[in-house]
């Protein structure tokens, strides 16, 4: 009785802290519209002016993820940006204000791709891999990141990788390979 | 029987206990404000106790502290279209004019009640009642005083010893545009800024967790902190932040009262006058004085008491 007893505190103390672990004051995450068209997500708390200054809305901004025109396909771009996740794109550990990212957000065209995102042909059979691969882009080991790329004209640059969002942790995202260059 | 009674006394000691326990005021940062030469505030609406070493002066304000001191002073205090729920006290003349006290009003004086209505007069001198109702009158002379002589002195020398501290190494600031972000990564953190750096940030964010503190040591005589934005991201509680303007003599806090933190923390002002301007600070003031508003007839100013972000 007294195990169950103990067992039963220990369980509300661990429910307590991951309660306080899940608490974060905006994230970002890629949803879906009603026509399935992909969208970035920017929810936020009630302690934090981030979705005011982004859409004038306290809680939630729902931004349009932009389309590119050769991205859904199989040739050497995008193979290479998806065996690049984790890899040559990675982050650095270079944090960046939520300010800047906002600008970015507000002021260019972007691109968003998170592991699960349609335009992976290549290896979609291996999403858990690819998951694990853009895990690596958060040094504060966030699960589900996204990673934002400048586009211009609709066309892809992998050069032009800007930000990698960890929960409401913004890091800058760099291409470190010169192959493409 | 016997028991019953036994029982009823223990309920009623405890809640007694309960209710004293909640009210004290251990330290000055148990309070939302402290001025020691003075308080004044005209259109303030404020969660928390507020305190002064000398007089408080209030006009059109709401003063929540539930059944707790909402008012102690040393000296002289003057409460003018408000509405108080939780208690006054004073050493000097207490003056409630047009005012609703949902409490006791405490003084070793007489106190004038005008157009007003009250608790319990706690008075050995009583009331002088005009146009105005009181449930009771106690003739006890006993003010449940604390020692606000010894709370200057605590924000006095809690400011100095926060100054005197060196700034973390290894705290993150990230500049951007007129933008700045501190990441903290020790559990506790100290940064240094001056006036004019302070001036210049538009948006500020503080990012950080549950157990980590932060103290902003801001060197210079005049502060402004004016529309700025404070965001808090991560866990870190508005308690755990200290502004310290350990060497200032004037600080106005203006324009952040539609932000939903305004200033976030505890703000140490020994030596200045601090002015709220349509403003709102999640946390606390001590200071040498505070005037609530003083600019501007239709603006109102907030002081909220968070300890802990309701998550």
């Amino acid at each position: 009785m007294k195990k169950l007893i103990g067992l039963f505190f220990k369980s509300c103390f661990l429910f307590v802290m991951l309660q306080g672990a899940a608490f974060a004051n905006y994230e970002i995450n890629e949803a879906w519209s009603t026509d399935n068209r992909s969208q970035i997500k920017v929810e936020c708390s009630s302690y934090t002016n981030v979705c005011k200054q982004l859409c004038n809305n306290q809680k939630v901004c729902v931004l349009k993820n932009s389309t590119c025109k050769d991205c859904i396909s199989t040739g050497v771009k995008m193979t290479y940006l998806f065996s690049s996740f984790g890899k040559d794109l990675n982050s650095n550990d270079d944090e960046v204000s939520i300010y800047e990212f906002v600008d970015f957000l507000i002021n260019d065209t972007f691109i968003a791709f998170s592991p699960n995102n349609i335009y992976n042909q290549f290896d979609s059979a291996q999403s858990d891999a690819l998951a694990e691969r853009f895990k690596v882009m958060c040094p504060n080991k966030f699960k589900t990141p996204i990673a934002f790329f400048k586009i211009e004209n609709r066309v892809l640059d992998i050069q032009n990788a800007r930000y990698v969002t960890c929960g409401d942790s913004v890091y800058r995202l760099e291409l470190k390979s010169s192959l493409l260059e | 029987m016997k028991k019953a009674l036994v029982f009823t006394f223990l309920v009623g000691l405890s809640s007694h206990t309960f209710a004293a326990d909640k009210c004290q005021v251990k330290s000055v940062f148990n309070m939302v404000a402290f001025g020691s030469d003075y308080v004044k505030g005209k259109n303030l609406n404020a969660n928390g106790s507020i305190a002064s070493g000398n007089n408080i002066q209030l006009l059109n304000s709401e003063i929540q502290n539930s059944d707790c001191r909402a008012l102690s002073s040393n000296g002289n205090v003057t409460v003018n279209d408000s509405r108080i729920n939780g208690s006054i006290e004073s050493f000097g003349k207490l003056v409630i004019n047009k005012t609703e006290v949902k409490g006791q009003v405490r003084s070793p004086n007489k106190i004038e009640l005008r157009d007003s209505s009250v608790g319990i007069v706690v008075s050995p001198k009583g009331s002088t009642l005009v146009n105005s109702t009181r449930e009771r009158w106690w003739t006890s002379s006993l003010i449940n005083s604390i020692d606000l002589n010894k709370f200057r002195n605590d924000v006095a020398s809690e400011s100095k010893k926060f100054a005197a501290q060196p700034k973390s190494e290894n705290l993150k600031l990230i500049v951007y545009k007129e933008n700045l972000t501190l990441s903290l990564k020790n559990k506790d953190n100290v940064v240094s800024l001056n006036s004019d750096q302070l001036a210049k940030i538009k948006n500020l964010e503080i990012r950080g967790d549950v157990e980590q503190t932060l103290v902003i040591n801001v060197t210079g005589e005049t502060i402004a902190l004016d529309q700025n934005v404070i965001d808090i991201s991560g866990d870190i509680e508005p308690f755990n932040i200290v502004w310290n303007f350990h060497q200032a003599k004037s600080v106005v806090i203006s324009e952040t009262s539609d932000q939903v933190l305004g200033v976030p923390g505890r703000i140490l002002a020994p030596n200045a006058n601090v002015k709220l301007e349509n403003a709102l600070v999640s946390g606390g003031i001590y200071a040498k004085s505070i005037d609530f508003n003083v600019a501007g007839e239709n603006n109102s100013s907030k002081l909220r008491e968070i300890k802990y972000l309701d998550k």
